[in-house]
């Protein structure tokens, strides 16, 4: 090994990142070679300061005491859920009064973590699914559905940081009784599916409720007829529909009550 | 979950995760330059893992697993309001920068000696703490947490040889950040060209 090789390997022997073989070679090299062992001290003394020096201990004490308390109350919530729920309610509620003040927002961010890290085995939408839907229709699963959504409804919704357009499971657009609705259906949670709807306050010049409105139309997919939905009336609209009876209408009204 | 499987999880998180929040505070401190951030950042570090444990897989590195969470949300929720534009045009720095000035010292008998024994352990945080953040992030990684350079990868989603790069470029500004704090102190002279 000559100087150079010696000095290519500095870092990689002084951060003890060399195989035994490369730090054997250095160690033979530096015994021969004044200039590089001196090299060598230099940068071990270096990284020894700045270990030494540079590290200090926080006191975490009333840290850790606040997270102890907080992880209480995720446990406490989460005692209080019902059954044993793939469904992380608490966050989603969490995350929808962090967006109250978006006039209708698709969020559920933090929650949608949780849809990188499940399985996700739902059959995704076909054309077929939404072939009888009345008026204007449409499906999109891809990042331009939030441009699709704004053209029919004239709402601009954002794709929160935490979620891949791949967590869009299908968009949908529905003209019911003369006014645009639309339906953004989230994936990944085990075979749950959210449905979020979304409609201008042209909505509510009609004498049926928002809510009656979209039960009765062809947006909620067959299986999700009984399913709890809930209309939040506030800030234009924002409607969550939980397929399966996972979610009690009270747990629902609650989420919606953030606005 | 069952309320047996959620008291388990959280034994195992106060065993396994709890115990690195020290470390997560330092490199908060390092990163966000401010108390009531970083505590900000360790706290939504460690009740996001929380939320996250049951996917944890035990006996995997959980202090790599929590720092590439923090670093995450840092990246995300803290660093656009903290980044102020940076000047990368940094003035070139050699090689062995700190061993070629000592080694050309020759007012004193033991530069080196002299050197390491009067930095003060404020000049080196003050010096880690005005590194820039991209190569911060890393040396605090390596040096203060001692993580490897694939650990730090991992946590980083930096490649391999840009976290080489980085720990190297963030050394010699290191280095020249010390040595102008010796000079400034006085405890060694600027040696004769």
């Amino acid at each position: 090994m000559n100087c150079r090789d010696a000095l290519r390997l500095l870092y990689d022997v002084v951060d003890d990142e060399a195989n035994e073989s490369e730090k054997n070679q250095v160690q033979e090299h530096l015994k021969k070679c004044r200039h590089c062992s001196a090299r060598y001290e230099l940068e071990m003394k270096f990284k020894n300061c700045v270990e030494n020096k540079g590290a200090f201990s926080p006191d975490c004490a009333d840290l850790q005491k606040r997270i102890l308390d907080q992880l209480d109350s995720v446990d406490d919530t989460a005692a209080g859920e019902v059954g044993s729920s793939p469904f992380p309610f608490r966050w989603i509620a969490v995350s929808l009064a962090a967006a109250a003040a978006i006039i209708v927002c698709l969020t559920a961010a933090s929650a949608l973590n949780d849809f990188y890290h499940v399985q996700n085995d739902i059959v995704p939408f076909t054309k077929a699914h939404i072939a009888g839907l009345t008026e204007t229709h449409a499906a999109v699963a891809s990042s331009d559905a939030f441009d699709f959504l704004y053209e029919h409804i004239g709402i601009r919704l954002e794709l929160p940081p935490e979620l891949s357009p791949d967590n869009i499971h299908s968009v949908m657009i529905d003209t019911i009784k003369g006014i645009p609705f639309g339906c953004i259906q989230l994936a990944g949670l085990g075979d749950e599916i959210v449905s979020i709807f979304v409609a201008s306050k042209d909505a509510y010049t009609l004498p049926e409720s928002p809510c009656e409105l979209i039960r009765g139309s062809k947006m909620l997919v067959s299986g999700c007829r009984q399913c709890n939905l809930v209309g939040c009336e506030k800030r234009g609209l924002v409607f969550l529909a939980v397929s399966r009876n996972v979610y009690q209408p009270e747990q629902l009204a609650e989420l919606t009550s953030y606005f | 979950m069952a309320d047996h499987e959620q008291i388990n999880l959280r034994h195992r998180f106060e065993r396994e995760a709890m115990p690195h929040i020290d470390s997560l505070m330092r490199t908060a401190r390092r990163m966000t330059k401010s108390e009531n951030d970083a505590e900000d950042l360790v706290q939504e570090t460690m009740l996001k893992a929380y939320r996250f444990f049951d996917k944890f897989e035990e006996g995997t590195n959980c202090k790599a697993w929590l720092f590439k969470i923090m670093t995450n949300i840092f990246i995300n929720n803290y660093r656009s309001k903290a980044k102020a534009p940076q000047s990368l045009t940094f003035e070139d720095i050699d090689d062995g920068f700190l061993y070629g000035q000592l080694a050309k010292n020759k007012d004193i008998s033991d530069p080196e000696k002299e050197f390491f024994s009067k930095i003060l352990d404020e000049d080196v945080r003050n010096a880690i703490s005005e590194l820039p953040e991209d190569f911060r992030l890393v040396v605090v990684l390596s040096f203060l947490e001692g993580f490897s350079y694939q650990e730090i990868a991992d946590i980083t989603g930096l490649q391999i040889g840009t976290v080489k790069s980085r720990l190297h470029r963030g050394r010699k500004l290191l280095q020249k950040a010390l040595w102008d704090y010796a000079l400034r102190n006085g405890f060694i002279k600027e040696p004769q060209k």
